[in-house]
C-alpha cells in the first residue's frame, strides 16, 4: 500500500517521418546524426563485451565489423553530405546512404558474402532507431512521491525507476503474472494491472493511495487512508508485516501433510529474507536476479560464481535451483542492461546469443555447485531431446572445467519445467531423463486456455478453470507414476485460495516470492489436507469456472476469491 | 608500393576478415587501396564498406597499393591479411 501523487507517462508520440528539413535545421540534423553514432557505438560495445565473456568470440568479431562501419568515414561523410546537399533529415539520409550499399551487397554472387548485408542493415536500423528515440527522451524526471500510471511498463523501465524510489505503479495492460508484476512484488512496490487509463480522474498530480494487495486505487483519499497507507508501507518495508508467523521452518497442514516451502528469487534484496521467512531452499532463481544485482555492468564468470556460490552456502543444507536462460529471458536481460545504461531499448542479437550464454551459465552453475547443492532447471521444455542436449552440454562443461583444474559440483540435479502442453503430454517420458519437475503455472495456464500471458485478466481466476485443473492433475499423476518429484514455482503457489487447490491436487512442494511464505505457511497450517483433496476431486468433475469457484467459496469462506485482476 | 595477393580464406573476405583488414589498414598512415584485378575496381582499404563491396571470394586476385611514409610495411601487412588462411 502506498500514498503519493499520480504521474502519467504518456506513450511518446512517434514523430512523423520527416524526409526534408528546413535549411536552418541542417546543422542540427548533422549533430543529431553524430549523437546517434555515439549512442549506437556504445550499444554495440556493450553487446561485444558480453559476447567476449562466453563462447561468442566469433560474433564479437562481427560486432567489430559493425563498429568499423560506424566509423567508416565514407559512410559518415556520405550521410552528412546527403543532409547538407539534399536538406534531408538525419534518418532519411542514413537510409539514402545505406540503401545503395545494401543493394550492392545483395547483388554479390557469393551467398556467404551476400549474407553480410544483415550486419549493414542492422547498423542502419540501429541508427534510425536511435534517431527516432532521441526526441521522446527527457521525460525521465519524475517526482519522488510518484504513483506511475502507464499503459505499459516494460520490465527494463521498471528496473530503472525502481532504483529511484517510485512509490507504486499501475498499468493498463499486463496481468499479475506478467514479468513486470512479478518483479514489482519482488521489489515490494505496490502495483496494479489492467486499469482503465482513460478515466478522467486519473490526472497527473492527483493525490492517491494504491493498495496492491486488495487491487484498489483510490483518488483524492481521505487523510486517515493516507496515514494508514504510510504506516502500512513503513511496516512492509521493515518486513514486519506478519508478526504472528515467526520464522518456524517447515510446514505441516492441520491433519499432518508436510509441505515444503521454497523461495523464488527475482531481486537481490529478497535473499536477505530467506532465513527470516523459513524458506527451505530456493525453488527458482529468475534470470533478472543477476541483472538487478549489477545493472550497469555484466558480471564476469568469477563474480557470478561468487554470487551463486554465496546463495548456495547461505541455504545449506537446502538447495538452490537456477533456471537456464531461454531466448526471451535473455532479451529481458539485455533490455534491463541497455536501459540502465541510458540507451534506448533494443532487441539485439536474437537467438544467436542463446548458445554461448547458455554455455557460460552452465560453467558458472557447475562451479557454484561445488559449494553445496545446486539444481539446474530447463525452461520451456517440449521434448525429451532438449533435456538430453542440456545433459550432454553439462558433461562437456564438466570436462572443460576438469581440464582447467577448476573445482566444480560432482553432480547437479537436472529438472524440467512443465510449462507447456507438450511437456504435460511428455511427463512420462521426461520422467526417465530428469531428477525433478517444476510446474510453471504462469505459462501453462494461459497456454491451456489460449490466452496471452501478459493479458490483464490472464489466469487471475483461471487457475480454477476445470481444464487447467485437469491438466495440472494429469501432470501430477504422470510424475508420480514416473517416481519423480513435482514441485511448482508459479505465482499461484503464493496466492490464497489458489494454493489450497494446488495442495488438494497433490502438490507438496511450493516455491513462491519470499514475502508470501509466512502467510502461506499460516494458511496451510490451519487447513486440512483432506478437505483440500476433496474440493480438488470434486473440482476435477466440474464443467465451468463458476462451479469450481462455488466449491472453493463453500470450503474456505475465510479465503475470498480476489475480485479484481491485480498484481 | 604495389603488391599482389590472393584471397586464402575459403569463405572469402567476409565481414570478420574485412574488419581485420580495415583495422590493420588504419594502423598505417599511408593511403592504401585494394584493386580487384579481374574487374579493375579499386577501393580504399580503410573503409569497411569498400572492402566488403569488393566481394572477394576465395582465390580472388587482388592488388594492394600503398603510398605514404610507411607504404612498404602497409602493403605488406595488408597482403598478409588477405593471404591469411582460415582459423587465424
Amino acid at each position: 500500500m502506498a500514498a503519493g501523487r499520480l504521474y502519467r507517462i504518456e506513450p511518446a508520440p512517434s514523430p512523423p517521418e520527416e524526409n526534408r528539413v528546413p535549411p536552418a535545421r541542417i546543422g542540427h540534423e548533422c549533430e543529431r546524426f553524430r549523437r546517434a553514432l555515439r549512442l549506437v557505438r556504445q550499444q554495440l560495445r556493450r553487446i561485444r563485451q558480453r559476447l567476449d565473456l562466453g563462447a561468442g568470440r566469433e560474433r564479437a568479431r562481427l560486432i567489430d565489423a559493425q563498429l568499423l562501419m560506424l566509423g567508416d568515414r565514407y559512410f559518415t561523410a556520405g550521410v552528412e553530405r546527403v543532409i547538407r546537399t539534399q536538406s534531408a533529415s538525419a534518418s532519411c539520409a542514413v537510409r539514402l546512404t545505406s540503401d545503395p550499399i545494401l543493394r550492392a551487397t545483395l547483388a554479390i554472387e557469393d551467398a556467404y558474402l551476400r549474407d553480410r548485408s544483415r550486419e549493414i542493415q542492422d547498423v542502419a536500423q540501429r541508427l534510425i532507431l536511435a534517431l527516432s528515440e532521441k526526441r521522446s527522451r527527457g521525460q525521465r524526471e519524475i517526482p519522488a512521491d510518484a504513483i506511475l500510471l502507464a499503459e505499459d511498463l516494460p520490465i527494463s523501465v521498471l528496473a530503472e525507476w525502481a532504483t529511484r524510489g517510485i512509490r507504486a505503479f499501475a498499468t493498463g495492460s499486463g496481468g499479475w503474472t506478467s514479468h513486470t508484476s512479478i518483479l514489482a512484488r519482488s521489489l515490494a512496490i505496490p502495483a496494479l494491472a489492467g486499469l482503465d487509463l482513460g478515466h478522467r480522474s486519473l490526472q497527473t498530480g492527483a493525490p492517491a493511495v494504491l493498495d496492491g494487495d486488495r487491487g484498489v486505487l483510490q483518488i483524492h483519499p481521505p487523510t486517515r487512508v493516507v496515514l494508514r497507507a504510510a504506516q502500512g508501507r513503513a511496516r512492509e518495508l521493515k518486513g514486519e508485516r506478519d508478526p504472528s508467523s515467526g520464522s518456524s521452518a517447515g510446514c505441516v497442514t492441520r491433519d499432518g501433510r508436510a509441505i515444503t516451502l521454497r523461495a523464488n528469487l527475482s531481486a537481490p534484496m529478497e535473499a536477505r529474507d530467506l532465513r527470516r521467512v523459513g524458506a527451505e531452499g530456493i525453488g527458482l532463481v529468475r534470470s533478472e536476479y543477476l541483472a538487478l544485482l549489477s545493472p550497469r555492468r555484466r558480471l564476469d564468470e568469477e563474480a557470478q560464481v561468487d554470487v551463486y556460490g554465496k546463495l548456495v552456502r547461505q541455504v545449506r543444507p537446502f538447495s538452490v535451483t537456477v533456471r537456464l536462460y531461454d531466448p526471451p529471458s535473455i532479451q529481458r536481460l539485455l533490455a534491463i542492461e541497455s536501459t540502465a545504461c541510458g540507451a534506448p531499448e533494443v532487441q539485439p542479437e536474437g537467438l544467436a546469443t542463446a548458445e554461448p550464454a547458455c554455455w557460460f551459465q552452465l560453467r558458472v552453475l557447475l562451479r557454484a555447485g561445488a559449494f553445496g547443492s545446486l539444481r539446474v532447471l530447463v525452461p520451456k521444455v517440449t521434448s525429451v531431446k532438449q533435456i538430453r542436449e542440456v545433459r550432454a552440454a553439462l558433461e562437456r562443461v564438466a570436462e572443460e572445467l576438469d581440464g582447467e583444474r577448476i573445482a566444480r559440483a560432482s553432480s547437479v540435479k537436472l529438472g524440467s519445467m512443465i510449462e507447456t502442453i507438450d511437456a504435460v503430454a511428455a511427463v512420462g517420458r521426461l520422467a526417465r531423463e530428469v531428477d525433478f519437475f517444476s510446474l510453471g503455472t504462469n505459462d501453462l495456464i494461459p497456454e491451456v486456455l489460449g490466452q496471452a500471458r501478459e493479458h490483464p485478466v490472464a489466469q487471475h481466476r483461471s487457475m480454477f478453470h476445470p481444464g487447467v485443473l485437469r491438466t495440472i492433475s494429469r501432470a501430477i499423476h504422470a510424475a508420480r507414476r514416473g517416481n519423480i518429484p513435482l514441485e511448482t514455482c508459479g505465482e499461484a503457489a503464493g496466492q490464497v485460495p489458489d494454493v489450497l487447490m494446488m495442495v488438494g491436487l497433490g502438490l507438496s512442494s511450493l516455491s513462491m516470492t519470499p514475502r508470501a511464505i509466512p502467510r502461506i505457511r499460516a494458511v496451510l497450517q490451519s487447513t486440512d489436507w483432506a478437505t483440500a483433496r476433496r474440493v480438488a476431486e470434486r473440482a476435477l468433475q466440474c464443467r465451468t469456472i463458476r462451479q469450481v469457484e462455488e466449491l472453493v467459496r463453500e470450503a474456505w469462506p475465510d479465503h475470498p476469491l480476489r475480485a479484481a485482476p491485480c498484481p | 608500393m604495389e603488391r599482389s595477393a590472393k584471397v586464402a580464406s575459403k569463405l572469402g573476405l567476409h565481414a570478420r576478415a574485412s574488419a581485420r583488414l580495415v583495422q590493420v589498414a588504419n594502423a598505417y598512415r599511408s593511403r592504401i587501396t585494394i584493386r580487384h584485378v579481374a574487374s579493375g575496381r579499386s577501393v580504399d582499404a580503410k573503409s569497411i564498406f569498400g572492402v566488403m563491396m569488393l566481394a572477394a571470394t576465395a582465390g580472388t586476385e587482388l592488388s594492394v597499393s600503398a603510398s605514404g611514409i610507411d607504404e612498404l610495411a602497409a602493403a605488406e601487412a595488408i597482403a598478409r591479411v588477405i593471404e591469411e588462411p582460415d582459423g587465424v
